[in-house]
């Protein structure tokens, strides 16, 4: 009887560290975003009153097992204190799925599979006489992107800073 | 096999919907005595406020091991859907499911663990599963679908109501149909998902002269 029960506790441990290598051993999802090929402001539209601009910023699962964007958004770091002649403000969301809204759809990023986010930018003159003012004038601001992911494990968020220099800005508006 | 299906547009529904009242506002013009009303399962989830997002689950240390075991493309491979079947279902009893289907798939018996955990181990949407603004969320099946298909069988005076689940891949599941429906037929009929994807936004699809003189 002893015997049995020592076996079947052999049998429960074995099963336990089976287990535990497995989990262990397990790939994960690894969602790296290239800061450093990401593109150069691109003019989308030009008012008096506004100037819209995109970025792209691309991005791959190098891992092997599936990710999940649920959630992207950005804050760009540009103050009153430094620069009060423009608002700068802006949402992101998939290459050539972008909408109209605020809203970012929650998305399945597959093993292997490289595509892009868009920023996209809206600049309206606060103390500047008009857009193109405003954009000329500002300095170089850092934009935090927020993405809110999760794998098989726990939520967890990437803070990536996208920094807009004031050349590319000038370069744009050539 | 020649049925007529009328689809629905309606609004996004919420938890603050009532199904009859929805099916009355959109489609009631739409419906004859002799008709059967199908609404898609997810739908009948969110008005019923089944639905919870990742955030709002407390992951066990059981929840975490075992969705391990699961294929990454499954709805039950990750923390959260895990704790949601824990929830709905009851701990004990998706933990025997595994054991026991893990012993299925040693013999090469498959399935098993669907079979014993729980209808809600088939019908959990994990989070992207459903259009916004739900698609944070992960929804469960709804509660009591025969009921519901009652219900709807009531308000609207129609022959009959259906709560289906149905996708692209040419898999139609009935969970609930009012007295005197065939939910095997019912489930011939919305083979090729007349629902459509989420954002086509026709929840509801009637099925036009299901009964035959």
């Amino acid at each position: 009887m002893l015997l049995i029960l020592e076996i079947i506790l052999a049998l429960i441990i074995a099963a336990i560290v089976v287990v535990a290598v497995y989990i262990y051993t397990q790939e994960t999802e690894k969602v790296v975003f290239y800061l450093d090929k990401r593109s150069k402001a691109e003019l989308v539209s030009e008012t008096p009153e506004k100037i819209c601009f995109n970025i792209e910023l691309p991005y791959n699962n190098l891992g092997q097992d599936e990710g999940v964007f649920l959630d992207i958004y950005l804050r760009p770091y540009l103050c009153q204190e430094q620069y009060d002649g423009a608002l700068l403000r802006g949402k992101i969301n998939l290459k050539g799925k972008f909408r109209d809204d605020d809203y970012f759809e929650c998305m399945l990023v597959p093993v292997g599979q490289a595509n892009s986010l868009v920023m996209r930018m809206e600049l309206t003159p606060l103390k500047a006489a008009n857009a193109r003012e405003a954009l000329l004038g500002m300095p170089e601001v850092d934009v935090a992107v927020f993405v809110d992911m999760r794998g098989r494990g726990p939520l967890y968020r990437q803070k990536l800073l996208v920094t807009i220099t004031n050349e590319e800005l000038q370069a744009m508006l050539k | 096999m020649g049925y007529t299906i009328v689809t629905v547009p309606t609004r996004i529904l919420t938890h603050k919907d009532n199904i009859c009242d929805a099916i009355l506002e959109f489609g009631k013009d739409k419906i004859g005595p002799k008709d059967v009303v199908c609404v898609a399962e997810s739908v009948v989830a969110i008005t019923q406020g089944r639905y919870k997002r990742s955030e709002d689950f407390h992951p066990t240390f059981l929840a975490k091991v075992l969705c391990h075991m699961f294929p990454s493309w499954g709805s039950l491979s990750n923390w959260y859907a895990m704790q949601s079947l824990m929830d709905a279902e009851g701990s004990g009893k998706v933990l025997l499911a595994f054991i026991c289907g893990f012993l299925g798939k040693c013999v090469g018996k498959s399935g098993i663990f669907y079979k014993m955990a729980g209808e809600q181990a088939r019908l959990i949407d994990d989070i992207t599963g459903t259009m916004p603004p739900f698609d944070k969320c992960l929804v469960y099946g709804p509660a009591n679908p025969a009921k519901v298909a009652e219900e709807i069988t009531k308000a609207t005076g129609s022959f009959g109501a259906a709560v289906a689940d149905v996708n692209d891949l040419k898999r139609a599941a009935v969970l609930g149909v009012s007295a005197g429906v065939d939910p095997d037929l019912i489930s011939q009929i919305l083979i090729d998902n007349p629902f459509g994807n989420g954002s086509e936004r026709t929840p509801i699809c009637i099925i036009k002269d299901y009964k035959k003189d």
